[in-house]
């Protein structure tokens, strides 16, 4: 699992209390019961999950124009594909044949 | 369309009706645009986020799976563009360490706010690949395997990042000494 922190000085994992806190992983709750260290580490995992639970109700607002603008950016979208699909066979033929009338043009200038 | 599944919508959108992707932004704008704005930390950055994270589901909704929850894809869409977005920037925001602590006791409403955006602040420190499963487990409530299929990782990845980031946390928060 990667570094973890020290465990407590009656042994306790604390990534196990941890685990107890964020997951609902059962704990040894009879050695807890007496243990000052693990009630004391408890108590602190348990202020921060309460933080984390006050933070995850706080109400954010997605602005109402996120929905015009995401619609309008696929209706752009749409358009600019629907355009490229029409015009995008003729631009090629296009500038070929601009390419060759000037071609054309240059050769009757240098004549 | 208020009785239609989501998965009504997607097909519906699937075969070209935009009316029905409208209401699928509708739905799951806010919790899109929250993951974006806890990944980032910053209003306009989750917008822009938001915003594309959708215009990207539109463009590859013809690659999505049936079987899958429009939900977990659009947590996948956000997250990633949020972590495009973090890498581009490569900066953090460091704690404001020049606050005051409220003075007195009646602040303790206060307190617990600012305590609350040292929490935002924090997590704004870790990782990114640490953030993702931490605001969609701790913040947004998701399962170990929403998070696998959000994040296109194992569950004993997810787990293994979990933790780092919950540890972390706790370090950054002084709770633990």
């Amino acid at each position: 699992m990667g570094r973890g922190l020290p465990p407590l000085p009656c042994g306790a994992d604390l990534d196990a209390l941890v685990a107890q806190v964020a997951d609902g992983v059962p704990g040894d709750l009879a050695h807890q019961a007496g243990c000052p260290h693990c009630q004391a580490a408890l108590a602190q995992i348990e202020e921060l999950w309460s933080l984390a639970g006050q933070l995850a109700r706080e109400r954010v607002e997605a602005p109402d124009r996120i929905d015009v603008v995401v619609m309008g950016r696929i209706q752009r979208a749409i358009l600019t594909g629907k355009v490229i699909e029409l015009f995008g066979g003729l631009l090629p033929r296009l500038g070929w044949a601009l390419l060759t009338y000037g071609g054309l043009v240059e050769r009757g200038v240098s004549r | 369309m208020v009785a239609l599944t989501d998965a009504d919508l997607v097909s519906r959108a699937q075969s070209g009706q935009l009316d029905a992707f409208e209401e699928l932004v509708r739905r799951h704008r806010l919790a899109t645009h929250r993951v974006a704005l806890r990944m980032l930390g910053d209003e306009s950055d989750a917008e822009d986020a938001t915003q594309d994270a959708f215009v990207q589901a539109w463009r590859n909704l013809g690659g999505f799976r049936a079987d899958a929850a429009f939900s977990t894809w659009m947590y996948r869409i956000v997250t990633n563009r949020c972590l495009n977005m973090i890498r581009a920037r490569r900066r953090l925001e460091p704690l404001p360490d020049d606050r005051e602590a409220p003075a007195s006791q009646p602040d303790r409403i206060a307190e617990a706010r600012w305590q609350v955006e040292d929490l935002k602040q924090a997590i704004l420190r870790l990782t990114p690949e640490q953030r993702g499963p931490l605001v969609l487990r701790e913040l947004e409530g998701c399962s170990y395997e929403e998070i696998a299929e959000a994040l296109d990782l194992s569950i004993s990845a997810v787990k293994s990042r979990l933790h780092r980031a919950r540890l972390e946390l706790l370090s950054a928060m002084g709770s633990w000494r």
